[in-house]
């Protein structure tokens, strides 16, 4: 009895406990999350009094912009594969050269040469320090670029700087072939950064790259933990991170260290929440708890009001794309390596009608193989300047059925009938399953093809069997820079969305294709160059193994009281710069 | 007639812990080894990576090497405590994900839990007490309601009447007790109505038993027989279930967390599955299954010191 009463005693106490603890809650601006506070203090960052958590339902005053955004994958500079992420680098990084819609403009960098031979960058840097009032070096801003390619740290980025830049020695470096100091990144002094590359790439103009500070030493010191947390993270840009409640929210604080300071990034404190749920994110918009949802769902679109809404372009594009290698089997293969079929396919589809129903923040294309962001120059558009054929964005069905029945005799088929089953492999999403239904219904409405059936699985396990090439047609979303090549590139022989599986399984080959982008991306002259991309284009277009759907965008809400807001793909940055809060 | 020898307290508390650890131990290696025969792999995204460059991540994480040769490291940090960095998001430990997320989700699943179980008992008292009238209609209409309408669309009601049409709380958000209302209440309607149910059932069901018929002969008042005859003897057989229910709400409701922006477990458990973030799903499933095992034992323990027959050898 005296036993049962001591544990009856022990559970009653528990329960108390519990009770006290949870009344002293674990509200992430209640520092029981995260103690990142005293970080930015050290860091003898700015922190005003408007840093200061906003209780209630007000969004704060003209010092704070509050808005609704997808939080970063991680900080880690290094291993960081996300735009997410980038978004936070603009805000709280310095930068050789900082874009604003889609211009790079000197912020580190005080002066800089090339040299005759197009391949040696020399950059001299201004004096600037990180938010703790530590010099930023020369040496910060060469370690950004070399611990990405050093094979040992987990960079998926190399690839990427190798192939758009082509710094000398930067593959060998990656292979473990040679030593970081025959890498063409170099600090020549404190204050003297120069890049070499191994050839001319006509698309760098020695700007057009996002290099920030990253500091050596604390890398090492910091190991996995690095870009974790904001005390894991150094900030030397317009905003110090202050706060980082995974899955809640991010606070930035005004860095009066920053170089431009006095110039730019004029709001005090940035507050980024994260709210997946969009009727949640619209109920706070209207509210006005935020300020600003950077990407408002299709179905939210009617509901906002117009004037509150603003598209910006994505630079990337979609499309559906052929296994041209039929998974081994040789009747498929002949299928979607026919150009007649491809064309029937495409010319059956009325993509203004599927991207108004499907996907109203999408905009058709007919041609573009390279998203119409890119190419562009102030005064005119790569399209216009540039044209190329192709299908109407109404579709042509009668054109359609001209070109399926061409199909179909030169592979020897009597009706659609004969044809083999084809499955359309796509993510398991609403939205991609949706686009797919809507794809295939066309082809089956104006074709008569009900041999395409509809394979939805988690993105991992798609993006595993398209890198095993298991589909016959892929719904894929490629992105780019702001140079043509960085598109064209994709379907090179070898290309990384070519040949997949970096083993030379190409699933589109052209010798005369290859020759021109080979040929573009060393011709300095731009209009020769540009031209050389659109002949690429063409090619790619007639014979590639794609059939064009759409360009994206993004749809934001900004409140009416917020001006100078600027989002730019091609930037990868959420741009603040000019931001004022009038409220 | 042969009678079975009660184990000692002490043995018997030993005997469940052993049981525990292999319990644990098992959830540990099939979870391991499941997820590694997933298709896919952690470093998928909807962006192109080239074979070499996945090839260099895997060998990187260690994931290139042999399952066993894994299982035996992920085995030796698990020992030390060390659930390991996630694969998806670099620099985030998942020890530190568990402890900044678990008190969250804890908090909001222990609200719910003591806003809803006393809830559900006095509707389901009030609804047998008033058997077939409108009161106990009433009651079974609304746990209906309770059981029937998905959480994300109360949540979403609430949030648009309660939150933005009279702007009595907050929409989302964890920045104080305030913002907790609403979820709690989103959260605890699952309980409430479980509960109701149930305690309407076994209320009914004691209301035929003896004991109670002797109560009432013997001339006590209609309150001290429902209080201290009918409702104590009602409530022990929902006592079983819930060691389980609160380990669940702890841990946290995916749904509840996403719609109010909650920074708690839930949303982690969905997104590393679906993103085949191995460490965080191991370290998640172990925190779960610890929490599980931990309650189940102290439940098995009372129940040992309450009913020493369960205890017999």
């Amino acid at each position: 009895m005296t036993n049962r009463k001591k544990w009856l005693t022990l559970g009653i106490t528990v329960a108390m406990a519990l009770s006290v603890l949870s009344s002293c809650g674990t509200y992430s601006d209640g520092s029981t999350l995260s103690d990142s506070g005293e970080s930015a203090s050290e860091s003898g960052s700015s922190t005003a009094s408007s840093g200061e958590s906003s209780e209630g339902t007000s969004s704060g005053t003209g010092d704070t912009f509050t808005f609704i955004a997808t939080q970063p994958n991680t900080l880690n500079m290094i291993q960081s594969q996300s735009n997410l992420d980038n978004y936070c680098f603009y805000l709280t990084q310095e930068m050789l050269f900082r874009p604003y819609d889609g211009v790079y403009t000197a912020e580190v960098v005080d002066d800089w040469e090339v040299d005759e031979t197009n391949t040696v960058y020399t950059y001299h840097l201004k004096e600037t320090n990180w938010s703790d009032g530590t010099p930023i070096t020369a040496d910060d801003f060469a370690y950004y670029l070399l611990a990405q390619l050093d094979p040992n740290m987990g960079s998926a980025n190399a690839s990427t700087l190798i192939t758009n830049y082509g710094f000398l020695n930067a593959q060998a470096y990656y292979n473990g072939e040679c030593d970081v100091s025959e890498v063409g990144i170099k600090a020549l002094d404190d204050y003297t950064l120069q890049l070499t590359l191994e050839k001319p790439v006509a698309d760098f103009d020695g700007t057009n790259i996002n290099v920030y500070p990253l500091d050596a030493d604390f890398v090492a010191e910091q190991g996995e933990a690095l870009g974790g947390t904001p005390e894991n993270y150094m900030c030397s840009g317009p905003y110090v991170l202050t706060d980082w409640t995974y899955g809640s929210s991010l606070t930035y604080e005004k860095n009066d260290q920053w170089l431009l300071a006095d110039e730019q990034f004029q709001v005090q404190t940035l507050k980024m929440l994260e709210a997946s749920d969009m009727n949640t994110s619209v109920s706070m918009f209207e509210s006005g708890e935020v300020d600003m949802i950077l990407t408002v769902d299709n179905d939210y679109l009617d509901i906002l009001p117009e004037d509150c809404l603003q598209y910006f372009p994505f630079n990337a594009i979609k499309a559906v794309q052929f296994n041209t290698l039929g998974q081994g089997d040789a009747e498929k293969a002949a299928l979607l390596s026919n150009e007649n079929f491809r064309y029937a396919l495409s010319y059956a589809l009325n993509r203004e009608a599927i991207v108004a129903a499907v996907s109203p923040t999408d905009t058709p294309i007919n041609r573009y193989m390279i998203a119409p962001m890119t190419g562009n120059t102030p005064e005119s558009l790569f399209e216009d300047d540039y044209p190329v054929e192709s299908v109407p964005l109404s579709g042509d069905a009668d054109q359609a059925k001209t070109y399926l029945q061409a199909a179909l005799d030169e592979l020897g088929y009597t009706s659609v009938d004969e044809l083999p089953e084809l499955s359309y492999l796509t993510f398991e999403n609403d939205n991609y399953r949706l686009m797919a239904e809507t794809l295939v219904d066309q082809w089956n409405q104006v074709l008569g093809l009900d041999n395409i059936s509809i394979e939805l699985k988690p993105i991992p396990d798609a993006i595993q069997s398209m890198m095993s090439y298991q589909y016959d047609l892929y719904y894929t979303s490629l992105g780019g820079g702001t140079a043509p090549s960085t598109f064209l590139n994709y379907w090179i022989t070898g290309g990384s969305a070519n040949d997949v599986a970096a083993n030379g399984t190409n699933i589109f080959s052209n010798a005369d294709y290859d020759a021109l982008v080979s040929e573009a991306t060393s011709t300095m002259d731009r209009e020769t160059r540009m031209g050389l991309y659109a002949q690429a284009e063409q090619i790619l277009i007639d014979e590639g193994p794609l059939v064009m759907i759409s360009t994206s965008g993004i749809y934001s809400a900004v409140a009416d009281y917020v001006d100078g807001f600027m989002y730019n793909s091609n930037d990868n940055a959420i741009e603040l710069n000019y931001l004022t809060v009038n409220k | 007639m042969v009678c079975k020898e009660l184990i000692p307290l002490k043995k018997y508390i030993l005997q469940r812990l052993v049981i525990s650890v292999i319990t644990l131990w098992l959830i540990v290696t099939v979870c391991f080894f499941l997820l590694r025969l997933l298709p896919g792999n952690p470093f998928a995204s909807t962006t192109i990576m080239t074979q070499e460059t996945l090839d260099r991540m895997m060998a990187y994480y260690g994931l290139d090497q042999p399952l066993w040769k894994q299982y035996l490291t992920y085995m030796g940090n698990l020992l030390q405590g060390n659930f390991g960095y996630s694969l998806k998001y670099a620099g985030r430990s998942v020890n530190y994900v568990i402890a900044s997320t678990f008190p969250v989700s804890a908090q909001l699943g222990f609200q719910a839990l003591v806003f809803g179980i006393p809830v559900g008992l006095l509707l389901g008292i009030l609804a047998a007490k008033f058997r077939g009238r409108a009161m106990d209609a009433g009651i079974n209409v609304f746990v209906i309601i309770c059981t029937a309408v998905p959480t994300f669309i109360i949540a979403a009601l609430l949030q648009f009447v309660l939150g933005l049409k009279l702007g009595l709380f907050p929409v989302a958000q964890w920045k104080s007790f305030s913002y907790t209302i609403l979820p709690t209440l989103c959260l605890s309607l699952g309980t409430i109505s479980g509960y109701a149910r149930s305690m309407r059932t076994l209320m009914l069901e004691v209301d035929r038993q003896d004991y109670l018929k002797t109560a009432k002969a013997k001339g006590l008042g209609n309150a001290r027989i429902v209080i201290f005859h009918q409702i104590r003897n009602a409530i022990i057989p929902m006592i079983t279930n819930l060691g389980t229910e609160i380990a669940g709400m702890l841990m946290g409701s995916y749904v509840i967390e996403k719609i109010f922006s909650i920074p708690g477990m839930g949303a982690y458990f969905v997104d590393s599955i679906q993103g085949l973030d191995y460490t965080m799903v191991m370290g998640l499933v172990i925190f779960q299954a610890v929490i599980v095992i931990v309650a189940n034992f102290i439940v098995d323990l009372l129940y040992g010191i309450i009913d020493p027959r369960i205890r017999v050898a």
